[in-house]
């Protein structure tokens, strides 16, 4: 059986994510996965996938800046070298940062692969039987071409579904108005965008204003948001053959 | 005689090439069926078989104990080569380093075809099987085959050479065998009995064998040989009232027991392997028993090499590590996974880790150990 283990932020990632590739490319829940991982606290979030032959494992390492301390607590540089693990793929957020520059920070943690921004590389590596193997990696940066996190690719999102554009531009305009006086601290992309994806779901699903992502994240038709199909698009290829770059073939 | 520190097997059976280091005092062989688990136990074995003609007989008939079938014995023998190879250029290899030099085993030579009466003039049949094959002819095959070669031993800086030969219709080789320098504890071995004869004229061991046995039933109050009836000897059971329980009575549980301990106390200073340590004991012995042999191997200083499918017992014999214990200390355990692969040469390889590197692993996922 092949197995994807796909690293992301948070819980709101899991959920967008695993929603996305259940309702576009028909992974299925699953109660537990073959590599027995499990969340260690209430900050990480393990959700497995099912697909034909194919398992994929989609785990919120616990926030922005956690991929390092998760990869050493689940021991996952092991684990791609013991198990039947064909690729890797980490999705975390741009906030102020070049591609370049997250890919460096991500590497650091993971022992002797190359990973990079919007590329599959497949790595050539040497299992604990001394046979080797290979192993594809994948950096998802989002959003892709501007600042900010996923409430910024949420927000866009929104904007290409036309049930939703105009309550989300109304939202946004609102959130803008109140950053000059009443709250400068949304003057921070990050924090606006927070605001602005709460208020909307606030508005949107008020019975729910108090709820979590969770509940909310359902009850929107992702589906027909072009942006986030464009960012999503790396997800065809887990659980399937995998479009290397060639020209970083073992890169170090 | 010493411990193993690595092995280089070439071409035995199985194994084509396989090179395992750094072995610890107890190192723990696991694999699927088929990896290469008792091949391996083997190979250790004919490393300190010398050129005794004796010691190798044994070592293949080790595989059918319960059964021996002596019409199978030259297929035993010629299996012991890797199958691929051509029948005049036959050849396999063993080397190790030890604490007390180098050992090495090489068996060579070529296997021809021959008719019946070749054969038979070539067997080291006895005069009298010899005869009856004369006599009852139709029982002779016209073709048979037979196989000429050497072996070649070293044990340090001596070396010796031994020319062997063996057809198809032997039943087995004539030859001396060594005593035993590498004990050896087949799967339903304790189903054979002869379980107290390294024990019962030791008053230490056969004190420590009780203290031991009584942990599993506390009515046990000695162990003994007792004379039958018919005059042979029983070895025997002693309970706290006074009866007397030959073996027979008792389960395979504490003949399982009294076996390790038997080879063990004829381990001293040396190595003892067990294949499939968890037959006929019950998981809840583990915790009781694991310790005990473990500490004792420690005292007599026996390098142990134990196979095992059980990831019961796998799991017991880590504690032994007492990996939650975080002071800094040698490992004790090395976990050594035998694979088949058949990619690009059918072979077999190994994965050589640490007994914490296993226990960690298996704390934070599905850690296989036996795959």
């Amino acid at each position: 059986m092949m197995t994807e283990l796909v690293l992301v932020e948070g819980v709101s990632d899991v959920l967008l994510i695993s929603y996305y590739l259940q309702k576009i490319y028909g992974w299925k829940h699953e109660n537990s996965n073959m590599l027995g991982m499990t969340a260690n606290d209430a900050y990480e979030h393990v959700e497995s996938l099912a697909k034909e032959d194919s398992q994929l494992i989609l785990c919120g390492v616990g926030g922005n800046g956690k991929f390092a301390s998760f990869v050493e607590k689940h021991r996952v540089n092991t684990m791609l070298i013991e198990k039947n693990i064909a690729s890797l793929m980490i999705v975390t957020d741009r906030d102020e940062d070049t591609d370049g520059k997250i890919a460096r920070r991500i590497k650091k943690a993971l022992a002797g692969l190359t990973i990079r921004a919007g590329r599959w590389i497949s790595n050539d590596i040497t299992d604990s039987f001394g046979q080797s193997k290979s192993i594809n990696t994948y950096l998802l940066v989002v959003p892709n071409d501007e600042k900010g996190a996923l409430e910024r690719v949420i927000i866009n999102a929104l904007k290409d579904i036309p049930e939703e554009s105009d309550l989300i531009r109304e939202v946004s305009t609102f959130i803008d108005s109140l950053k000059v006086e009443i709250v400068p601290e949304l003057c921070q992309t990050n924090k606006s965008d927070k605001a602005t994806v709460g208020t909307f779901f606030s508005i949107k699903n008020p019975q729910n204003a108090m709820r979590s992502f969770v509940t909310i994240v359902s009850k929107i038709d992702w589906s027909s948001s072009e942006s986030l199909r464009q960012l999503f698009l790396p997800f065809q290829y887990l659980g399937a053959e995998k479009l290397v770059d060639e020209s970083l073939l073992n890169e170090k | 005689m010493g411990h193993i520190n690595s092995i280089e097997i070439n071409r035995f059976r199985g194994i084509k090439q396989l090179e395992i280091t750094d072995f610890s005092n107890i190192n723990l062989i696991v694999g699927d069926n088929n990896s290469g688990k008792t091949t391996f136990l083997e190979a250790i074995q004919l490393l300190f078989a010398q050129t005794q003609i004796g010691s190798i007989k044994k070592i293949i008939n080790q595989r059918s104990v319960l059964s021996p079938d002596r019409n199978s014995f030259y297929v035993s023998f010629i299996k012991m080569f890797d199958i691929e190879q051509l029948a005049d250029q036959l050849e396999f290899d063993i080397y190790a380093e030890s604490s007390n030099g180098i050992l090495r085993f090489q068996l060579s030579g070529q296997e021809k075809s021959i008719s019946g009466d070749e054969a038979l003039k070539l067997s080291s049949l006895s005069p009298r099987e010899k005869m009856q094959y004369k006599r009852s002819s139709a029982f002779l095959p016209e073709a048979a085959k037979v196989f000429i070669g050497s072996i070649v031993s070293q044990i340090n800086k001596k070396i010796a050479e031994q020319n062997i030969r063996c057809t198809s219709l032997d039943t087995g080789l004539t030859g001396g065998a060594l005593k035993k320098e590498v004990q050896y504890i087949p799967s339903f071995g304790h189903m054979r009995y002869d379980l107290l004869q390294n024990i019962v004229d030791n008053p230490e061991y056969k004190k420590l064998t009780i203290d031991i046995l009584r942990q599993f039933d506390s009515e046990i109050a000695d162990i003994c040989y007792t004379k039958a009836d018919d005059g042979t000897y029983l070895e025997t059971i002693i309970t706290k009232n006074g009866s007397s329980m030959p073996f027979s009575v008792y389960g395979d549980g504490i003949k399982k027991i009294l076996y390790i301990l038997n080879k063990l106390f004829a381990s001293s200073d040396s190595i003892l392997l067990i294949d499939e340590i968890e037959t006929g004991l019950h998981k809840k012995y583990y915790d009781t028993l694991f310790p005990v042999v473990f500490a004792l191997a420690n005292k007599l200083n026996v390098q142990l090499f134990i196979a095992t499918h059980s990831n019961e017992a796998i799991d017991a014999i880590l504690k032994y590590g007492d990996y939650e214990n975080e002071i800094e200390k040698k490992d004790p355990i090395k976990v050594i996974t035998l694979k088949k692969i058949k990619s690009p040469d059918s072979n077999v390889v190994a994965r050589n880790v640490t007994g914490k590197y296993v226990y960690d692993n298996k704390k934070v996922f599905e850690f296989e150990v036996r795959l």
